[in-house]
């Protein structure tokens, strides 16, 4: 038995002789969720054109994932990362890209996102037309905890943003109708849909999924022509990497029109490109909104500082 | 104002706000069942009180934001303390109604004889007896409130709304923020420290129980009924609120094998820490140093956030052991306290009334074991046993410090579930339910002493 596993454990490390290449990629649950996420086909295609396999390493959160790769630093067997986002590069190995001892190699954006309030309209006929209206209304609001969600960090920046001195203020009249503010997207969501509250801080585009993927369009996101906040989305080149040019290859096949429309329908964020043409026939479509701008290294800077407003308000 | 001392003033206010409404609320329970208490549904009802204490707080809060989710906002300070009454005074009225049972029958004659109103009853011959039990039953929820941490963990949305307990617990666990954590472990410090000065200081420690068998006195009072339906209510709502949409997502929840997976974890960890608890309650119990006791009540100070935070750190300096040997270290110290409380009482009765007399009739230690203590202690060996087996399986937690995220346990699963797929947790809390009642019942089975809910 034991020596069937040895040969078993000879063959498994030694890479075929005329075999594939293998691609280690790690990313987040999202992108590979089996009911949307681009993962999946994305693989099958690129399989198509080379000589290789895709191996996807799925860390929960994008932050998990990041954790993971500072914690195999130089050892680690990732040769691809994808889901990076603004909003996180102030993660110690990004921080490090700029002094240029960093693990990360080079980093390209192929998609983006923005973030939204989704209502149901069945129960709002007349929604808030600015984030000022939105805050002094009373609807219920589910929010996401900045400290341990994307999301909230997203909105967080936002409003800081948006306020500046005055957030602390902005945030207790906004704090008085928040239902609860969440660990992750995921726990509010699943309130949202069970309707214990009619608006969630979400993305534009989750309109556009309830809308073609779940058949209801009632689900509208608020567009505020004040602006949005908005991030790209990364996938990074280890500089580890034993398979440089298959890294190369990946990276240049995500900006295709082909993975670009997969990553659009599946994944549900913004494309490079042109939006699918679905998306522009829908009834919820809303050109990306005018971004917000804002520098990775500042989040990275004052991130605790602003949380530290966000509680003052809250407690006021 | 500082963010921790809001914290400390939160945790303050939510406690006292919950046990002002929690024990006149007990009380008027225990009292329309003692009155009532040859009724059919007060009979019943007091034989429900004790299902609170044993199912476990995650799906108690579940069936509650299933009944009042649509009603007002459960996620704060209202939902917070709606919950802890609703999950509290059931046993506030329990350990009143084992005080009640001490007040001499003829008391009740004479007012009868003297045509005296049910209010003037309270007043002239209740108020006065249970008044050092009231005292004793308020300050043990204060205590038990401050520390209180699943429903706060649910329920508390946002830094805003939370407690010191939960405070401690995010700051390391979620938020990665130790300094600040040490300064939620110095405030919870400083809150048991003086909770203990205070209960030393004023001897408020809750006393022993008696085996003198439950008489009631023999009253009437048909105005006080629609109480007992409304503790009925409230100990059975919640329940019915998960079993019934429960039913239709069992068959789906059975077939993720993560459950299962969490289910034989949990079940061999109860087997485990039950039995161990037992023997630990014994020795303790036993132990008749100084001790025994502030130790064994220690519950009532420091909360187990607390302990789980300390042996954290503890675990963190040794790699070696398995976070399996604080998992059962932490849940006992969590139990250990309640099964004190069963057991202490039964036992120091019997030393006091058989032991003198045993030993005059030169009675060995094991006959003394064999035709005394045994038959005696039958019933609360096995409601200790059961307590810890039920309690091991329910707790949460202890699995939040402890638990590997591959396999978290029963309680674990389910507090996932319930933030992400509602309808799924429905089928992880009936089967936690059903366990946790049927280890509860197990010992009893076995050892043939029905639980007739006078235990406490």
């Amino acid at each position: 038995m034991l020596k069937y596993f040895f040969v078993f454990l000879l063959f498994s490390n030694v890479p075929p002789l005329h075999g594939k290449e293998t691609l280690t990629v790690y990313t987040h649950t999202a992108f590979m969720s089996s009911s949307y996420g681009p993962g999946l086909p994305l693989k099958e295609i690129f399989e198509k054109t080379c000589q290789c396999e895709i191996k996807y390493v799925v860390l929960d959160t994008v932050p998990l994932m990041m954790n993971r790769l500072s914690l195999e630093g130089k050892k680690t067997k990732a040769d691809v990362l994808v889901g990076l986002e603004d909003l996180l590069l102030d993660m110690p190995n990004i921080e490090n890209l700029a002094l240029g001892h960093s693990l990360i190699e080079k980093i390209v954006p192929f998609a983006s996102q923005c973030l939204a309030f989704i209502y149901d309209s069945q129960k709002i006929p007349n929604p808030p037309k600015t984030l000022d209206e939105l805050i002094d209304s009373s609807h219920s609001i589910l929010l996401q905890d900045p400290r341990t969600s994307i999301t909230g960090l997203g909105f967080l920046v936002w409003m800081k943003k948006a306020y500046g001195d005055q957030v602390s203020q902005k945030w207790k009249t906004l704090a008085s109708h928040v239902l609860t503010f969440t660990k992750g997207w995921t726990e509010s969501h699943a309130l949202f849909k069970r309707g214990e509250a009619p608006i969630l801080c979400s993305y534009t585009t989750d309109a556009l999924y309830n809308e073609l993927a779940k058949g209801k369009p009632h689900f509208k996101a608020l567009y505020f022509p004040e602006g949005h906040l908005c991030c790209h989305i990364y996938a990074g080149k280890l500089k580890t990497t034993q398979h440089a040019k298959l890294a190369d290859q990946f990276l240049a096949f995500l900006l295709t029109t082909e993975a670009q429309y997969l990553i659009a329908t599946h994944g549900w964020i913004y494309p490079i490109g042109d939006m699918p043409d679905s998306w522009v026939k829908a009834k919820n479509y809303i050109p990306p909104p005018v971004w917000i701008s804002f520098t990775p290294k500042e989040v990275a800077d004052f991130k605790k500082i602003w949380i530290q407003e966000w509680i003052e308000g809250l407690i006021q | 104002m500082n963010y921790e001392f809001y914290v400390f003033w939160f945790t303050v206010k939510q406690a006292a706000f919950s046990t002002f409404l929690i024990v006149p609320i007990g009380v008027l329970i225990a009292r329309a069942i003692v009155w009532n208490h040859s009724w059919g549904p007060a009979r019943f009802c007091l034989k429900l009180l004790s299902i609170p204490l044993i199912t476990p707080a995650l799906v108690g809060i579940l069936g509650f934001i299933t009944l009042f989710g649509g009603l007002f906002n459960v996620y704060g300070l209202s939902g917070i303390i709606t919950a802890h009454v609703v999950f509290g005074s059931p046993f506030v009225a329990l350990f009143m109604i084992n005080a009640w049972r001490f007040i001499p029958e003829e008391h009740y004659r004479l007012a009868s004889q003297l045509h005296l109103s049910p209010a003037r009853v309270f007043y002239f011959i209740e108020a006065p007896q249970l008044r050092k039990p009231l005292l004793e039953t308020t300050w043990v929820c204060f205590c038990l409130y401050l520390n209180s941490f699943t429903t706060i963990m649910v329920l508390g949305g946002g830094p805003q709304k939370t407690t010191l307990s939960v405070a401690l617990y995010q700051s390391f666990f979620s938020f990665y923020d130790p300094e600040q954590g040490c300064n939620f472990v110095s405030l919870q410090l400083l809150l048991t420290l003086s909770l203990a000065a205070f209960t030393f200081a004023f001897k408020i420690l809750p006393s022993g129980t008696s085996l003198k068998a439950p008489s009631f006195p023999n009253l009437t009072a048909p105005g006080q009924k629609p109480i007992v339906w409304i503790a009925l209510m409230m100990i059975l709502l919640p329940l019915i609120a998960i079993i019934a949409p429960s039913l239709t997502e069992l068959p789906q929840a059975l077939l993720n094998p993560l459950l299962w997976r969490s289910f034989l974890r949990s079940l061999i960890l109860s087997l485990f820490v039950g039995p161990l608890s037992l023997i630990l309650t014994i020795l303790f119990v036993r132990n008749e140093t100084l001790f025994a006791k502030p130790l064994a009540s220690l519950y009532l100070l420091l909360p187990p956030a607390f302990l789980g935070a300390i042996l954290f750190i503890i675990s963190l300096q040794f790699p070696q052991l398995s976070s399996e040997v604080f998992l059962i270290l932490i849940q006992l110290l969590i139990i250990l306290p309640f099964s004190f409380r069963f057991l202490k009482g039964p036992y120091t009765s019997i030393q006091t009334n058989y032991k003198p007399t045993a030993i005059s009739l030169g009675l060995s230690a094991f006959q003394r074991l064999h035709l005394i203590e045994w038959p005696l202690l039958k019933k609360p060996l096995a409601t200790v046993l059961s307590l810890g087996c039920a309690m091991s399986l329910g707790d949460f937690q202890s699995l939040a410090f402890f638990a590997s995220p591959e396999v978290p346990g029963l309680s674990g699963l389910l507090y996932q579930q319930m933030g992400r797929h509602f309808e799924e947790s429905m089928g992880t809390a009936f089967v936690l339910l059903i366990c946790c009642y049927f280890l509860y019942q197990l010992p009893h089975w076995i050892l043939k002493t029905h639980d007739q809910s006078y235990a406490a």
